[in-house]
């Protein structure tokens, strides 16, 4: 039998956004905010240290970082350490990675550290290295980035299914009013319908505020085996289950239909059975919403909704406080923005606040279960379900 | 002697690929395109047509591999017009499709279309793109 494994700390950097500082310093400061949620954990606890982190070589030009940043944050790993990289998907990838190491019995307490910073002196760098994101050699050379690839997926789901532009802006519109109660999010700022809709055209049918935006940023959480955590926490909270599942790399590669997500409901299936529950006993969902048509496929392929249903889904108010599960409390991406190797392990920071009550404005009523999803392309989904301790 | 590097071309900054011989196990692909044919490889063990081209078979991993033409004509499964955010060189609008081509799909570039002109199952032709050094990328028009 697998050991069960619990989070027992989580932070995040202060602000995301520009980050005026070093790669370093922004892990100083998820390190310290992590270790500040739970003051009777030090840096000598620590066993393993897994750091999610996409790009610094050619952001930062550093690579070799999972020990740079065990360094930083004064841990000195003596069971297990590495970097995880797998694009966009990367933090709840950490995330799985230390529950493997606990569940196994490899190591009591590992800590995970998602960083990114993306913005480099001149700006489109940025856009070079998101080209070396998809199939650089096929793909990327030709100009294609993730907006084009999802904005396609977007067209094929209006085509098959009659989603309109209307619904998927207003994702946008919920995310960015709850990313208005989170301090940390790079646009605390809430939108309308009409600015969604009229704002700057990325790629159609995405405007600039369906896109998340590029932003430095990052994020901590330290798990334990059960025995432990109790020792150093009251409201300890589970990781239930997980599911993960890829198809393929190249567009050539994924399933036809580019708004069906068949890998998303298997790693979701996976996920569900794992913890012995349904979509219907989840509370709270962090989900990836890279663009505001993510959420509403993610939606429908997580079972929150019928499949070609994610539409009308949003603009029910289902997603939303009052509505069946509250999706992307925090602000989701597009709100606070997406950090590559920081995004997965800030959604576990929030839905470990959810779950002990400790969401503030943000609060959601009664939260016992909540769910975070990451991918990492149409093709690609990493899926866990937290739980509360005491349930 | 003190080796020097030319800044002004670093590979790990160049999106575009290697397309020779001596870099590149797949050259005819990008021969094939200069020759303004849209060529991949076809395993000879099992048959599959696979994209992109490789050099072994990721269905039987046979090693065994001939290059096949694509059919001549493609067609847009859908497609989006990009207004920003690409990375300079790249002129903007760029048009992306899904396409069609015989038994492979893959993201195609239109060039010279208006996006009104566009339309799912409109169809395609290969129109290779030379860039200022040399070497060539695949490009579409309408036909
Ligand atoms: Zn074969």
């Amino acid at each position: 039998m697998p050991r069960r494994v619990a989070v027992v700390a989580a932070g995040t950097s202060r602000k995301w956004g520009i980050f005026p500082g070093t790669y370093r310093d922004l892990i100083s400061e998820a390190g310290k905010a992590t270790f500040d949620s739970n003051p009777r954990i030090k840096p000598a606890d620590i066993e393993g240290f897994i750091l999610a982190s996409v790009f610094p070589e050619r952001s930062v030009f550093q690579s070799h970082v999972a020990t740079l940043a065990a360094e930083t944050v004064g841990v000195k790993p003596l069971k297990l350490f590495q970097r995880v990289e797998n694009m966009c998907g990367s933090g709840t990838i950490a995330i799985r990675t230390a529950y493997m190491a606990i569940a196994s019995g490899l190591a009591d307490v590992v800590m995970v550290i998602g960083a990114e910073k993306m913005h480099t002196p001149q700006p489109v760098e940025t856009y070079l290295s998101m080209l070396g994101g998809v199939d650089r050699e096929y793909e990327g050379s030709l100009g294609v980035t993730a907006p084009a690839q999802f904005a396609l997926a977007a067209q094929s789901h209006m085509q098959k299914y009659g989603t309109t532009q209307e619904q998927m802006s207003l994702v946008s519109v919920k995310n960015h009013t709850h990313a208005a109660n989170n301090p940390y999010a790079h646009f605390p700022k809430a939108c309308t319908l009409e600015e969604v809709l009229n704002a700057r055209p990325v790629t159609t049918p995405f405007t600039i505020l369906d896109c998340s935006p590029i932003t430095d940023g990052a994020a901590g959480m330290i798990l334990m085996s059960e025995d432990k955590a109790w020792e150093y926490t009251d409201k300890p909270v589970f990781i239930l289950g997980t599911g993960q599942a890829a198809s393929g790399f190249n567009y050539a590669n994924v399933p036809s239909d580019l708004g069906d997500w068949t890998m998303l409901q298997k790693a979701a299936q996976d996920a569900y059975r794992m913890a012995g529950v349904t979509a219907e006993d989840i509370d709270v969902a962090e989900v990836h919403d890279c663009f505001s048509i993510s959420e509403i496929i993610i939606t429908e392929e997580l079972g929150f909704a019928a499949k070609g249903e994610g539409g009308s889904f949003i603009a029910d108010g289902r997603s939303d406080y009052g509505g069946d599960v509250v999706i992307n409390p925090r602000g989701g991406l597009l709100g606070c923005g997406h950090p590559l190797g920081a995004t997965g392990v800030a959604q576990g920071v929030e839905l470990f606040r959810q779950l002990r009550g400790e969401a503030g404005v943000r609060q959601v009523e009664d939260a016992r279960m909540g769910l975070g999803h990451n991918l990492s392309g149409v093709s690609e989904h990493h899926v866990l379900i937290y739980g509360r301790g005491d349930l | 002697m003190v080796e020097k590097l030319t800044w002004d071309y670093v590979y790990g900054c160049d999106p575009v690929p290697q397309q020779t011989s001596e870099f590149n196990k797949l050259h005819e692909y990008y021969e094939a395109l200069n020759e303004g044919r849209l060529m991949t490889t076809k395993c000879d063990a099992c048959g599959q047509v696979l994209w992109p081209p490789r050099t072994v078979c990721p269905e039987c991993m046979s090693g065994r591999l001939s290059w096949t033409q694509l059919p001549d004509e493609g067609e847009i499964i859908v497609f989006t017009v990009q207004e920003s955010g690409a990375f300079p060189g790249f002129t903007l609008p760029l048009i992306f499709a899904y396409l069609q081509f015989g038994p492979v799909r893959f993201i195609g570039k239109i060039i010279g279309a208006e996006p009104e002109e566009l339309a799912p199952g409109k169809k395609v032709r290969l129109q290779p793109e030379k860039q200022e050094d040399g070497r060539i990328l695949p490009a579409f028009r309408l036909i």
